[in-house]
């Protein structure tokens, strides 16, 4: 009898076991979004291992002159970045990029610390990600070309290579919640090194994006960017007027490659840009058209 | 390993943060205006200077993209209901649309001192003088 309740017990732990065992080995990680851009924004995607990765983004004029310049598309160019995104390690995706908008250069950095698995055993995405900008415009596009470290200060000092430096770094976590739902909402701070008088350095701003699958390669985008205006980390008597930007598309994707095209108040494809500099608000004549175009090689 | 994947989070934000500098760009002085001072703003000696000097405007606006800026062409250009409005100077479009305080003109703009004297020749008329 002893030696029946010590098999079946045995038994039992070893069946366990081995159901936990194949739980271990059935879980599978889940692609929250197929691209690691929605619109200008990132998401917590990052390729595999030693993918290189080549984004064209660009935004056309806004559309408030209607059929005359059809839309903004035969309007005056609103911005254009090129951008390489390199997976050397698993989960770390370094990038490189230059922008219309004052000359940016842009070097960037992500790092996806977990990724939601099919069994719910890590239930969300969560990814770091941070941006270097440097401002490649002439002396003479700041005003006198010199800066104060403090507004107390007087003897001006001319621009140095980091005075053009800004930095936009996010925490984002994401989730797909069904075939067809995928959510992300995030944390961001932007830093600029040199503003003018009556602007702030910095500005902490929350972020949201989803995608809604409606066949299996197309997807309806959503993008929300909401800059928060704490007075507690204002330097000017009065907040400067931070505007939302948000943006609707529309994304094909496949493997190797992302289409998506949208509308969106953001007036560049630089984060910190958009967060700290956007004066256009989701109106007629605020939106504008843009695309992003991503592709993906394996090496 | 977790320690491991924390720990390059922290020194790749680290890294990009390492060098967070608080300046303020010192902007150019705009000698106050007289309101009894008559002398009219000259066109050709200083407003073409703004738009031609070292190609700032006319390295992109010199037939090719509109305005055409060019010393023999910017007058004829920019002298209708479009780029100047007599009755509101201060929402011509020449004034405003690269004015160091929007954002509609990306790559360049002009500095505090020329907005000022581009907003006071159209105040005096927007002559061709």
């Amino acid at each position: 009898m002893k030696k029946s309740i010590l098999l079946l017990l045995l038994t039992g732990f070893v069946c366990s076991y081995s159901f936990a065992q194949e739980e271990e080995t059935e879980s599978y990680p889940v692609t929250v979004f197929e691209s690691n851009y929605l619109v200008d924004d990132q998401t917590t995607m990052v390729f595999d291992k030693k993918t290189l990765g080549y984004a064209i983004q660009h935004k056309f004029g806004t559309m408030n002159n209607g059929i005359s310049d059809l839309w903004g598309i035969y309007g005056a160019g609103r911005d254009i970045r090129l951008g390489l995104e390199y997976v050397p390690v698993k989960n770390l995706q370094l990038g490189i990029g230059i922008t219309k908008t004052k000359m940016y250069t842009d070097l960037s950095a992500k790092y996806r610390i977990f990724q939601q698995t099919d069994d719910n055993s890590v239930p969300v995405s969560l990814a770091v990600y941070g941006v270097l900008a440097i401002d490649g415009r002439s002396d003479d596009s700041f005003e006198s070309g010199t800066v104060i470290p403090g507004k107390s200060d007087t003897i001006p000092q001319a621009i140095s290579f980091t005075n053009r430096w800004s930095y936009f770094s996010q925490v984002m976590v994401s989730r797909k919640f069904t075939e067809w739902l995928s959510v992300q909402v995030g944390g961001s701070y932007t830093h600029y090194n040199m503003v003018k008088m009556d602007e702030n350095h910095d500005l902490w701003g929350a972020h949201a994006l989803a995608k809604v699958k409606i066949s299996p390669q197309s997807s309806i985008t959503f993008n929300y960017n909401q800059p928060l205006k704490i007075e507690a980390i204002s330097e000017q008597p009065t907040m400067p007027d931070y505007k939302p930007s948000m943006a609707i598309g529309w994304q094909i994707a496949t493997y190797t490659h992302a289409f998506q095209i949208y509308i969106s108040n953001a007036p560049s494809m630089v984060p910190q840009e958009n967060m700290m500099y956007n004066t256009r608000s989701f109106d007629k004549d605020g939106i504008a058209i843009g695309f992003t175009i991503t592709r993906l090689w394996n090496f | 390993m977790k320690i491991i994947k924390l720990l390059m989070a922290v020194v790749v934000i680290a890294l990009l943060f390492s060098n967070c500098e608080y300046n303020f760009i010192v902007p150019v002085e705009v000698p106050p205006i007289d309101p009894g001072d008559t002398t009219k703003v000259s066109f050709s000696e200083e407003i073409i200077p703004i738009f031609n000097d070292g190609n700032y405007c006319t390295s992109c606006h010199a037939g090719n993209i509109p305005p055409d800026l060019t010393p023999d062409n910017a007058y004829a250009e920019i002298n209708n209901a479009k780029y100047i409005n007599k009755e509101t100077p201060e929402e011509s479009l020449i004034y405003t649309y690269p004015h160091p305080d929007t954002d509609t003109h990306q790559r360049k703009k002009y500095n505090s001192a020329q907005a000022a004297k581009i907003l006071r020749w159209i105040e005096q008329g927007a002559m061709n003088n």
